[in-house]
């Protein structure tokens, strides 16, 4: 009997590549160099990210 | 906040300066926007608290600028300034200092108090907790 992946695995996997590709791509578009760079500090005692 | 970069030690006239900056919306520097300056007319270091004050507490250095400005949303500019306008009412309350400098990232922290003019009863912003982690350029 032959292996065959159920449509629920393939569907899933499909989705966190889409996922990933759109993260990535926001990341770019944004202009930021990297997601690890930032400034952060608080205004007024409000958390300003 | 997006485009978070600065530079370090580049040595104009015997002083040597820091410049960094963000803002919120990628690429739209005119609101929401903070940048750290700081000029000293010894090489920047980690481990030393720079400030735009008198001081006599270890650690700390007076630098010959340490400025934290802020622009709101409305596009509104908002600047620390050093003791020497205190005549004017203006706490300054600038600190800004590096836990690391490498040739690719400058990390470190700051907070200070900013002003919309050099005025002590003008509006104000006080920013606490700042840290920054930034691509060295």
């Amino acid at each position: 009997m032959p292996l065959t992946r159920p449509k629920s695995v393939l569907i899933t996997l499909s989705l966190l590549i889409l996922f990933t590709a759109c993260k990535r791509d926001s990341a770019n578009n944004s202009g930021s160099t990297s997601l690890d760079y930032y400034i952060k500090f608080t205004l007024d005692g409000n958390d300003q990210l | 906040m997006y485009n978070a970069e600065g530079n370090v030690n580049a040595n104009a006239g015997g002083n040597y300066i820091f410049t960094g900056a963000a803002v919120k919306v990628a690429k739209f520097a005119t609101s929401n926007n903070l940048a750290l300056s700081l000029t000293s007319v010894t090489q920047i270091k980690t481990n030393i608290t720079y400030v735009n004050y008198a001081t006599t507490t270890a650690g700390n250095e007076r630098a010959a600028l340490a400025t934290v400005s802020y622009i709101d949303p409305s596009s509104i500019s908002f600047n620390s300034w050093g003791d020497e306008y205190k005549s004017f009412g203006i706490i300054s309350a600038s600190k800004i200092s590096f836990s690391e400098i490498t040739t690719t990232d400058l990390k470190g922290s700051f907070s200070g108090t900013s002003y919309k003019s050099i005025n002590g009863t003008a509006e104000k912003h006080i920013i606490t907790k700042g840290e920054f982690n930034l691509k060295r350029r």
